[in-house]
């Protein structure tokens, strides 16, 4: 591998485009879809989205500490799905308080967590491989506790819940309040933590950390269990916004998050995690999807358009700089 | 405090014995240099005291209490550390974090980044460096790397220093500095182990010198009392033979010229020709450009500008728009052969057997697509034979050969590349045993002979000297030296490398 | 030899399952089962074949799914429209055209790799999203090869024809399979990939033409998922667009289990086939188990698990002789356990005749057991089979996969039932179960989804169509009853499961149809896939985009009318849209008690189930039947009827 002196200018901008492109992709977007229905980009509308997408906000920020050690959670979506069935099934079927249903629940997710922490860090599986794996595992347990089918809260279970998922505060739902406060939490935890630097140090270069002496093995543990709690904190959301659980509440949380993800400007492997960047692409997912509704876009329609922008999105560092590039730079 | 015995240590990679029985000791606050060749197994037994490698037997001692050290933790407990040769620096995290990774400042795991970067810079000022801590580690030079990798092994505060090739890429006044550190941590009464095989430093530095050959200890002297020549002697073995590469067969026809190359940020107006039959090799400290400037030569650096003509025809002319040196394939297709430095990484197909490695790239020999088993075992028997590689059978996964046999392989391959035009050879003789050593020195004498040019950029001095019939020395990424066999002294090279003066043999230049 | 086992070890432990197999579990003694492994393993086997080469070089194709579908149903669709008159043209043509498509979608998903260089993960995660929407714009309905004429029919026959018991499909699978081994051996190219996996930066340095060997491996990957769609689209007898996204991890768990390193560098074909048979095996055997939907999730889980710990035991038993010990030791042991699971759930479940018991033998193959409408449905099936002095065996879950139906129901069949109740997911299919199920005698009962235009001996639906007009016309009752005299709009909205959800579609319509004569409008007719979050999300935008002006919004089923139901709720609008729901699941009738929605239209699946087990029953004993009316082919048709649920109810 090629020491280099300094960072070249042109891979400067380069790395500029990848971390921050989505920013620039989402205002063109932005525009373009105003020119068409100009609603769109009303106060109240973007409110509506960043509360509609809390629960894949919250698990995509799981999900960049995940991939910014080097990692990836794909059991997210097993873990949501369960998370949610869990904590109706307790408040429901096993009758026991809210407070006791939620703690159960985290109870069990975390242990999931640090089951795919396990795996990752005794069996040396692939994250890659080891979360697909459980996600499957995950999906056949709700599957099985639910008898495959949603749980709906009555309207006294749902009560205490529903200042979470309809509430308002000055005019702020609730949820986007947590969205903040969790995002929050996270960039605390990233940049001010023990935990985070090691985080970060893992997935920049794993063997210079072991040889620091970082253990390794604790860290990447706790980032899955950190992953875990969130795609739970994304279950409770979702639960408070819907009124019931659904064995189906995961369905595409994994391409969703690890697309925010990507598209903020993390870095696939590792060591740059960017978590104002995975907010920004989850709302930019999101919005694609809410201006094709809007524009009531037929089904073939949405799916194409869903993939010509992501795949847009994704490659806006390569274009730019192959535009930039008129013959030459290090390689 | 600091007083360290190694007994008997052994340590097998595979089928090779990188230590046999090694026993080592260090006295409490010395400054001891290890010295050996490449191979020698100096850092083998630097890591196995930092618990980065675990011995397969022996014992180590620490202040007369045998310990174990099963890993980097225990290691840091019992007050060792240590800088390896391979930076260890995680380049996304901060200068200050990386310094304090492993003993960051907290409380109640919250990272206090105030005191962090406040320690650090204290550290680094302390150190006699100018590097500001919030800056990225992935950006810094390397010479910048390294100074912070010591300052991590520093900021633990053990009694216990090891130093790998600490001075590898750093220029002289960087060097100053380095000693500086090092007599600074003498006098704080700490034990300072100095792996090197510089000569100078170690005798400017070092209380005592233990040297090591091919995996066991061959002595310890103490440095006043010795002389470079005693310590080179014992490190080589035999007595060190002034050879020089015999010139017949390099003609006059100028084979390759370059003419104001230049890259920003690696090299600067740089200027040769190369004739036929020539050897012609690269010097300079770690760090100076001559590597990314003859990998410029192979398509893997982009000039900014210059000229590059290949037996008349210009290749490469940035301001004209001739580029056919865009990507390695259009060089080799020009004819130009190369040998990779990291045979591991870049070099061989680890998992794939003799032949495919030989073989795999060019497909030369191959109609329609389809693989000509026939033809090509043929040419593989051709270049086993005037290679002499050896190996039981050429399905035999490459991984199974030795290091030098591996290495003729991959000179195999980059003459099966192209028709005897140019050979790059970068660092050709690294990780590979004395014997095998001298045998690839003899078959670039024979390919010489026969008429091909050749580039070598090594980092052993001793090395350029006896295979060259003309040195390039590079500091800075400028040119400062160039000069013929005649003219070929080992100071003056080090002198034109570390930049204290210019050096061009009379009819040599351009 | 000891070497190339050791190398191939997915070949004695195939040999081994197929053994415990055929001593525990009766089906596997009927030669008719090992057809449809073959044929089922060798459609996944030659996707895999393009699937290997992506893996070697360290990268993977997650769009094979969707570009099967775009194939299929572009074949489907070209195949009629050219020369009409000669079917062999028309073949010929569109099977060409579904290759060069293939070819295409692979250098798309190329490009994207080597020029953007964007991680093959994500790439092809999106261009799976985007061939999806192409087969979904290019055909919307699926199209059955038969109803096109005679000579199309025979393809498909002849494609899925056995010679002494072995599928057409399996000696065209390892022919390509050849064709692939040849490739990768011993062509310049297959040597390349070998090297680029092996090592990027060497293969770069020797002078590997990187981009362009990296891109046509995808093209390779898309010409094999094209060879693959033509398969699928033979094997059913119509395009097969609702491939479900499991597919990819099908193949790539059979890349893998067959020894392809997942971070690249080495392969074998030969073990991504055998591994290929290897997993249809396990799927079959537990189909013959009847074990559903649910644990099915959890066992392709393990075996994921399994297969890739076997990858980095190898390294962990390289490293000394006494780690190599404990792993044979743990392994012996493992395989151990698994077999006598494999025996005891043999033993316990049992599958096929059982000596001594002379009832007749049932087969029933049901759309997708994790969909609540069925579980009542298959309730009823098995009450009425007991009733009926029916034994049935373990029910068979199509999991909504078109291609399962098609293998499971020919399991079911080579047990040698007496009758066959299905419920298809795929009723575009039935044709080709019918040959099947006419060659061995039996009668076939479908019950609800649709017939497909074959011809069957009893088809039972509840009126869907007829559900949505009850649905609208108790909207119009409520209307005119002034129980909500603050709604004014003359606006409605219908929200539609997925398009390849074939049981639902005539719902809207019904509800349309009804509504209309009252003078309301349909002004968004959008999919919400079946999903309570897009419901909820399409709910929200529908409020905002005509700011509240809706009377009404009919759910195409229950799930997404809660979902529709928390959207209004959220947005303030409570009691100022009314939400109509279908299925008549727990939640939804509770919602509608509390007064939340607003009705919904309740089926008896139950009651299908055990008519349609009584109806068989009297079929098999040769018993004549009286049917309500037939239908455009023929058939006999047992309408069951819908019923309203409705806020009024106690």
């Amino acid at each position: 591998m090629e020491k280099r002196n300094e960072i070249n200018r042109r891979e400067r901008f380069r790395r500029l485009a990848e971390t921050h492109g989505i920013y620039v992709i989402f205002v063109i977007v932005a525009c373009v879809f105003c020119i068409f229905e100009p609603r769109v980009l009303h106060p109240s509308q973007l409110l509506e989205l960043v509360d509609r997408t809390s629960w894949v906000a919250v698990g995509a920020a799981g999900m960049t500490f995940a991939i910014c050690s080097g990692g990836f959670d794909l059991s997210v979506p097993g873990l949501m799905a369960l998370g949610a069935s869990l904590l109706t099934g307790f408040l429901v079927k096993s009758g026991f308080s809210l407070g006791l249903s939620l703690f159960l629940m985290f109870l069990c997710v975390g242990l999931l967590g640090l089951l795919n922490g396990l795996l990752i860090t005794r069996l040396k599986l692939q994250p890659f491989i080891a979360t697909l794996a459980t996600c499957l595992c995950f999906h056949g347990i709700t599957q099985v506790y639910t008898g495959n089918t949603g749980t709906t809260l009555s309207s006294e279970q749902y009560a205490a819940l529903s200042y979470l998922g309809r509430g308002f505060v000055f005019g702020i739902p609730v949820k986007v309040l947590v969205v903040l406060v969790v995002y929050g939490f996270m960039l605390w935890l990233y940049h001010k933590t023990s935990f985070g630097v090691k985080v970060r140090a893992v997935g920049s270069n794993e063997q210079a950390a072991r040889t620091a002496g970082v253990n390794v093995g604790f860290t990447l543990n706790w980032v899955y269990v950190t992953t875990a709690l969130m795609s739970g904190l994304a279950a409770v959301l979702y639960v408070a916004t819907m009124g019931s659980s659904s064995p189906r509440a995961g369905d595409n949380f994994d391409l969703d998050c690890i697309t925010a993800v990507v598209l903020g400007g993390s870095s696939l492997s590792g060591g740059r995690g960017r978590l104002t960047g995975t907010l920004v692409g989850a709302l930019f997912v999101s919005f694609v999807k809410m201006c094709l509704n809007l524009l009531s876009a037929p089904e073939a329609v949405r799916a194409m358009v869903t993939g010509l922008v992501l795949i847009l999105a994704l490659s806006f560092g390569s274009l730019t700089s192959m535009a930039m590039n008129r013959g030459g730079s290090t390689k | 405090m600091g007083e360290v015995k190694l007994n008997q240590l052994s340590k097998r990679f595979g089928g090779v014995a990188a230590l046999s029985d090694v026993s080592l000791s260090f006295r409490s606050g010395e400054i001891h240099a290890v010295v050996g060749e490449n191979g020698a197994g100096k850092s083998t037994v630097m890591k196995i005291l930092g618990g980065i490698l675990q011995a397969d037997s022996g014992t180590i001692e620490i202040d007369g209490q045998l310990v174990e050290i099963p890993n980097v933790l225990r290691a840091r407990e019992l007050g060792i550390s240590i800088v390896c040769q391979e930076l260890n620096l995680m380049p996304d995290l901060t200068v200050a974090e990386n310094i304090f990774l492993g003993c960051l400042p907290t409380k109640y795991g919250v990272v206090n980044r105030r005191e962090m970067e406040r320690r650090g810079a204290e550290l680094l000022k302390s150190m006699g460096v100018d590097i500001p801590v919030t800056s990225l580690a992935g950006e810094l030079s390397v010479a910048c790397q390294q100074m912070v990798s010591i300052a991590n092994a520093l900021a633990i505060g053990g009694d216990i220093v090891i130093l790998d090739e600490p001075t590898a890429a750093l220029n002289t006044r960087e060097v100053e500095t380095l000693y500086g550190i090092v007599r600074d941590l003498k006098r704080q009464g700490k034990t300072v182990i100095y792996v090197s095989h510089r000569m100078k430093e170690i005798f400017d530095l070092s209380d005592r010198i233990s040297v090591l050959r091919d995996g066991r200890y061959v002595a310890t002297v103490e440095t006043s009392a010795s002389s470079e020549d005693e310590v080179v002697s014992l490190m080589v073995g035999r007595a060190v033979m002034t050879h020089r590469a015999s010139v017949s067969g390099r003609g006059d026809e100028v084979v390759m010229s370059v003419s104001g190359l230049s890259c920003a940020g690696f090299y600067e107006d740089i200027s040769f020709e190369l004739h036929r039959g020539e050897v012609l090799g690269f010097a300079g400290l770690m760090g100076c450009g001559k590597d990314e400037l003859v990998k410029s030569l192979f398509g893997l650096y982009r000039p900014d500008s210059g000229v590059v003509s290949l037996d008349g025809q210009v290749i490469l002319d940035v301001g004209g728009a001739v580029d056919k040196l865009s990507c390695p394939r259009s060089a080799i297709e020009l004819g130009i052969g190369y040998v990779t430095e990291d045979r591991k990484g870049s070099g061989i197909f680890a998992a794939m057997d003799v032949l495919d490695n030989v073989l795999g790239g060019s497909c030369r020999l191959n109609k329609f697509g389809l693989l000509d088993d026939e033809k090509e075992a043929a040419l593989l028997a051709e270049y086993t034979e005037s290679l002499d590689i050896k190996y039981t059978s050429r399905d035999q996964a490459i991984s199974s050969l030795s290091g030098g046999n591996q290495q003729k392989c991959m000179l195999a391959r980059a003459l099966a590349t192209q028709s005897e035009r140019v050979l790059i050879l970068m660092e050709p003789t690294r990780g590979i045993d004395v014997g095998a050593k001298s045998e690839i020195y003899g078959l670039l004498e024979e390919l010489s002979k026969k008429g091909m040019s050749i580039l070598v950029v090594s980092s052993e001095l001793s090395e350029l000297l006896s295979t060259c019939h003309r040195l390039c020395v590079v500091f800075q990424g400028r040119m400062t030296g160039l000069l013929d066999q005649a003219d070929f002294d080992e100071e003056l090279v080090m002198s034109c490398a570390t930049g204290q003066r210019e050096f061009y043999s009379g009819a040599s230049k351009g | 030899m000891k070497a190339w086992i050791k190398s191939h070890l997915i070949v004695p432990a195939l040999l081994l399952f197929w053994g415990v197999l055929l001593i525990s579990n009766p089906a596997f003694r009927n030669a008719t089962v090992y057809s449809g492994i073959l044929r089922e393993g060798s459609m996944y086997a030659v996707c895999g074949i393009g699937m290997t080469f992506a893996i070697i070089t360290g990268g993977l194709d997650l769009s094979i799914a969707s570009q099967i579908a775009l194939g299929s149903v572009v074949f489907t669709k070209v195949v009629g429209l050219i020369c009409p008159g000669i079917p062999a043209v028309g073949l010929i043509v569109a099977s060409l055209l579904v290759l060069v498509l293939g070819s295409l979608m692979g250098l798309c998903n190329g490009l994207l790799v080597t020029r953007l260089r964007l991680p093959p993960f994500i790439a092809t995660l999106a261009t799976m999203n985007l061939y999806r929407g192409l087969a979904q714009w290019v055909s919307d309905k699926p199209i059955t090869l038969v109803w096109l004429g005679e000579g199309y029919a025979r393809f498909t026959n002849f494609a899925t024809a056995e010679f002494i018991g072995i599928p057409l499909f399996f000696p065209v699978m390892i022919v390509l399979g050849i064709l692939g081994t040849v490739l990768l051996r011993k062509t310049c190219f297959g040597r390349h990939v070998l090297e680029l996996g092996n090592s990027r930066s060497a293969s770069r340095l020797a002078g590997v033409d990187l981009p362009h060997t990296e891109t046509m491996v995808y093209v390779l990957t898309g010409l094999f998922t094209g060879l693959t769609s033509l398969m699928m689209t033979a094997n059913l007898g119509s395009s097969n667009y609702g491939v479900p996204t499991g597919t990819e991890f099908t193949v790539i768990s059979a890349v893998v289990l067959g020894g392809t390193a997942l971070a690249g560098g080495s392969g074998s074909i030969f073990n991504t086939i055998v591994a290929s048979i290897f997993l249809a095996t396990i799927s079959t055997a537990l189909t013959t188990y009847g074990i559903g939907n649910n644990v099915y999730g959890i066992f392709r889980g393990a075996i994921l698990v399994v297969a890739f710990s076997l990858y980095t035991l190898r390294g962990y038993v390289a490293k000394s002789a006494s780690n190599a010990r404990i792993a044979r030791i743990v392994g012996g042991i493992s395989c151990g356990v698994l077999l006598i699971a494999v025996i005891i759930l043999g033993i316990v479940r049992g599958g096929g005749a059982v000596s001594g018991d002379d009832r007749p033998v049932f087969g029933w193959s049901v759309y997708d057991l994790a969909n609540p409408f069925f579980i009542p449905m298959d309730e009823g099936v098995r009450e009425g089979c007991e009733a009926a002095g029916v034994r049935l065996l373990p029910t068979h879950d199509q999991k909504g996969d078109a291609n399962e139906m098609v293998t499971g129901i020919s399991a079911l069949i080579a047990q040698g039932i007496d009758a066959l109740l299905v419920s298809p997911c795929s009723p575009e299919s039935m044709g080709a179960i019918m040959s099947m199920a006419k060659k061995a005698s039996i009668p076939v009962v479908v019950l609800d989804i649709g017939t497909g235009g074959a011809k069957v001996d009893a088809f039972l639906r509840s009126d869907m169509f007829g559900g949505g007009v009850l649905a609208g016309q108790y909207f119009l009752e409520t209307m005119e009853s002034g129980k909500y005299p603050q709604i004014t709009s003359k606006n409605v909205a219908i929200i539609k499961c997925e398009t390849s959800a074939t049981y639902a579609i005539t719902r809207g319509e019904g509800f349309k149809s009804a509504v209309f004569p009252g003078g309301y409008k349909v002004v968004e007719e959008q999919h919400g896939n079946s999903s309570k979050n897009e419901a909820y999300s399409i709910m929200k935008d529908y409020l905002v985009k005509h700011r509240g002006d809706l009377a009404a919004v009919f759910c195409e089923n229950d799930e997404m009318a809660l979902g529709a139901l928390a959207a209004v709720e959220a947005s303030g609008y409570g009691g100022k849209v009314l939400i109509y729901g279908f299925d008549g699941n727990a939640d939804a009738k509770a919602a509608i008690k509390e007064g939340k929605l607003a009705g919904t239209v309740a089926q008896d699946s139950y009651k299908i189930g055990r008519m349609g087990a009584e109806i068989g029953a009297k079929l098999q004993k040769s018993e004549p039947i009286e049917a309500s009316e037939r239908d455009a082919d023929g058939n006999k048709v047992f309408l069951v009827p819908v019923s309203m649920v409705k806020q009024e109810d106690k």
